[in-house]
């Protein structure tokens, strides 16, 4: 325990707190939730902060708590989706390219290469006008968008380890690329991995909030941080700032959480790379 | 007349530097060890005599010419069988003891790891085989389950030597193999190599930049600079009459008792060699 | 010139406190150069670092360390930058480390000549085209407007060398200076060292873990290992009369040396080397 503290730093385990009340509230959400998130009453719009709805009500008058709770859900679970794809299809392209080498590593290059010159949100937006707006689409989309950025850096790592002895020595002794990677590459750079997932979570929520701000992502009337965002657009001109503030505070405080844990591990991984 | 462990014919290598600047690390070198020998490759950063070296064991290949190991041709391409029963014959000690294992892993896996590659004993037998060869080398064998970390630059660099002779080669490639270690320890780790190639009648290629280090393991020295092999034959011969003026400059340069550092050394040699 | 009385650090992890340097004393006279040996881990560099005030932030220092007649381990702010500017110069193992990447050679060597002495920029500019004369370096335009990735290992260190001797120091503390580099360069930059700490009347602390370079270079030498001085003599009397095991050891670990030429063992027969001879192991340490 002491040694995560350590790790952490003060800051962190504030940061590591914050985040793992979002994902309890995400995970406990039917449990907790007083009211179902889709479902309001016309008589109970625009309510304010009140025992009954503690956060009050959206314009279809839905509890804003409660929508809170389960827009945590896919607000979370996006990101999961793209971290997951991007760092498993990202370290696999560069652990095959680094391996290889010659052509295989020019062609994987060049593949790259050509997604970095698509924004990432263009790319999303190009899938979901082919197939159609979700959450599926859009984390899909931004994981294609994401693992030029993953590969390219993990590549450079995996380059430079290569060449080291530890990797060499048993190459040499005739044993297998394959196991090779899998016992002593992968070990070395998995904080790299983790690192870079992290960092790669805070950038997905907040693009797929935009995409769901737009309309691109998760769509009404399922709850979602970045959709609140914006049907609260219409509460804020009536005086009613809480759906937009409240989903838009949630998003900061749990990208920068997750940032600042992310910072916190990238340097550990840097410099126990000196053991 | 037995075949040589080693013979190296009309080895070239370029690499492309910075834009169209081509760099020769070889040009055209040959040279033979024999069975039972030691043979020391000497020259400065920017001698070729690492490429050279990882040329031999197959990290690298050559733009032309040719090397024999044991009277085989060291394919370009091998195949992973070919690979396999390469290691059998030939194999690499690197320079940096802080980079040659796998710092997660215990030592001895780095041993076992190459016993499980190339022979059929169950796992009892292979921890046996470690605790013999963890002998051989002069270490505990309390120190298998060391992790690399725990361990001095000299017990590393034993290890490495373990794990180069688990599989029972019949060659080794040194590569500055002592270069990293306080000199108390390089007496100790070059003594153990005597010794070793004693009992074993292995053959050594042993490349450095050091000359002291050179008169006490090697029989045979050539001695590179630029690529090229300027001057060759017995240590002793070598050593007590230099022909060439570089290796006449490389052992004026060498301190050693009552020696004094002369300034325009390098100049006088670069006149030499331009007239 | 440079008096250390009962040096002792001590740093402290989470998990122990290390004692680094145990009661080490050293005295360099003016224009005297005394050698530093010790092997790694001996707690050679920790000496230097702690005269410069450079050691580790949690490492404790306690005893006394006066250069020039001013107590060192007191010096705060402007004193202490003022003896790290002008009174002593160091000269680190590593020179890409001590280099600026994206500013020029040129940059380097004005900058202590123009911000430490005052000196117009022009004056230093010219100032600094003699000094690479000095230290050997041809083509001095095209060096000072080089970029120090451009230039080769040896080539920057003389260029740090250039440096270090700019504001003539009284004292100058050579870490290792020449561990990066080949042999020739080394013997070269050795050379170019010791004929300016001679011509300027220098002192030098010189660190490394060469003997037999020490020798060469230096008037006294102490032997260290583990955090303590063994020995302290002139090189003569510390290869022919090692008072300390480990010097003898220290001497031992190269049993010949390189062969002098003119006393070459022609009559040893190739397939003999030193070591696989039982009776050959004498100098071995155990």
């Amino acid at each position: 325990m002491s040694r995560i503290t350590t790790l952490l730093g003060p800051i962190g385990i504030v940061a590591a707190a914050l985040f793992t009340v979002v994902v309890l509230g995400a995970l406990f959400a039917p449990l907790i939730a007083p009211y179902d998130p889709t479902i309001g009453s016309v008589t109970e719009r625009f309510q304010g902060f009140s025992l009954d709805h503690l956060l009050g009500t959206d314009q279809a008058g839905r509890d804003i708590f409660s929508r809170l709770l389960f827009g945590a859900r896919s607000a979370l679970l996006g990101p999961v989706i793209v971290v997951t794809i991007t760092a498993v299809f990202g370290t696999g392209l560069a652990l095959i390219s680094v391996w290889w080498g010659g052509i295989v590593d020019s062609f994987i290059s060049r593949l790259l290469d050509l997604l970095f010159a698509f924004p990432n949100l263009l790319l999303a937006m190009l899938a979901i006008a082919v197939f159609g707006p979700s959450l599926t689409t859009a984390a899909l989309a931004l994981s294609i968008a994401y693992i030029p950025y993953t590969a390219r850096v993990i590549r450079s790592m995996a380059l430079r380890e290569r060449n080291l002895p530890y990797i060499r020595s048993p190459q040499l002794q005739g044993i297998s690329g394959v196991v090779i990677t899998v016992r002593h590459l992968v070990p070395n750079i998995a904080p790299l991995i983790v690192t870079g997932a992290t960092i790669n979570f805070g950038f997905a929520m907040i693009e797929l909030a935009a995409l769901s701000f737009l309309g691109l992502g998760v769509q009404a009337p399922d709850a979602d941080w970045g959709l609140m965002v914006a049907d609260g657009q219409q509460s804020l001109l009536r005086g009613y700032p809480a759906e937009s503030m409240f989903a838009g505070l949630l998003i900061v405080v749990t990208v920068a959480a997750l940032g600042y844990i992310g910072e916190r591990l990238g340097g550990r991984a840097a410099a126990g790379r000196k053991f | 007349m037995s075949t040589p462990a080693i013979v190296v014919d009309g080895l070239t290598k370029t690499f492309s530097g910075h834009g169209r600047h081509k760099v020769t690390a070889l040009d055209n070198i040959s040279l033979t060890v024999e069975r039972g020998s030691c043979l020391a490759v000497v020259g400065e950063s920017g001698s070729g005599k690492t490429t050279l070296a990882r040329i031999i064991v197959g990290l690298e290949t050559a733009d032309s010419g040719t090397v024999m190991l044991n009277g085989n041709p060291v394919a370009e391409r091998a195949s992973r069988r070919e690979l396999h029963r390469r290691a059998r014959e030939i194999q690499m000690v690197f320079q940096d003891p802080q980079s040659s294992f796998n710092r997660r892993l215990r030592v001895s896996t780095a041993v076992d790891e190459v016993l499980r590659a190339h022979t059929s004993l169950d796992a009892r037998e292979r921890r046996d085989r470690c605790v013999e060869l963890f002998e051989l080398v002069g270490l505990e064998s309390r120190q298998l389950d060391a992790l690399p970390g725990e361990l001095s630059g000299g017990q590393r660099q034993r290890v490495a030597i373990a794990r180069a002779l688990a599989a029972d080669p019949s060659v080794i490639v040194l590569d500055e193999s002592v270069a990293a270690l306080d000199v108390t320890v390089q007496g100790q780790i070059l003594k153990l190599l005597a010794e070793l190639r004693a009992a074993k009648n292995l053959s050594y290629v042993f490349i450095t930049h050091d000359l002291s280090v050179v008169q006490m393991v090697a029989d045979q020295i050539v001695v590179m600079h630029r690529g090229a092999i300027v001057e060759r034959g017995a240590t002793a011969e070598v050593l007590g009459n230099p022909r060439h003026a570089y290796t006449q400059l490389l052992l004026a340069c060498v301190p050693r008792p009552g020696w004094k550092p002369q300034r325009g050394l390098i100049r006088a040699f670069r006149e030499k060699i331009a007239s | 010139m440079l008096e250390i009385r009962d040096l002792c650090m001590t740093i402290a992890n989470e998990r122990a406190e290390l004692d680094i340097l145990r009661n080490v004393s050293l005295s360099v006279a003016a224009g005297e150069s005394v050698g530093l040996v010790g092997e790694s881990g001996s707690g050679k560099s920790m000496t230097l670092r702690s005269i410069l005030r450079i050691e580790p932030s949690n490492a404790t220092v306690t005893g006394n360390i006066t250069f020039a007649g001013t107590d060192v381990l007191s010096l705060e702010g402007e004193a202490l930058r003022q003896m790290r500017s002008t009174d002593v110069s160091m000269i680190a193992q590593n020179p890409h480390a001590v280099l600026n990447p994206v500013l020029p050679i040129v940059n380097y060597l004005i900058e202590g000549m123009h911000d430490a002495q005052g000196m117009a920029k022009g004056a230093a500019r010219l100032r600094a085209g003699e000094l690479l004369e000095q230290v050997g370096i041809d083509g001095v335009d095209r060096v000072l407007s080089s970029y120090p990735h451009q230039l080769s290992g040896g080539m920057l260190q003389r260029v740090v060398i250039a440096g270090a001797i700019a504001g003539k120091p009284k004292l100058m503390l050579a870490d290792e200076p020449t561990t990066a580099l080949d042999v020739t360069t080394q013997a070269e930059v050795m050379a170019i060292l010791d004929e300016f700490r001679r011509d300027l009347g220098m002192s030098m602390l010189y660190v490394t873990h060469d003997l037999d370079l020490a020798a060469a270079v230096c008037d006294r030498i102490s032997v260290m290992k583990d955090g303590q001085i063994v020995e302290t003599g002139v090189p003569e009397q510390l290869r022919d009369n090692p008072q300390h095991p480990y010097t003898q050891q220290l001497m031992d670990s190269r049993p010949a040396g390189i062969v002098p030429q003119e006393t070459a063992p022609s009559e040893r027969t190739p397939s003999q080397t030193a070591f696989s001879e039982p009776d050959a192991n004498e100098g071995e340490p155990k």
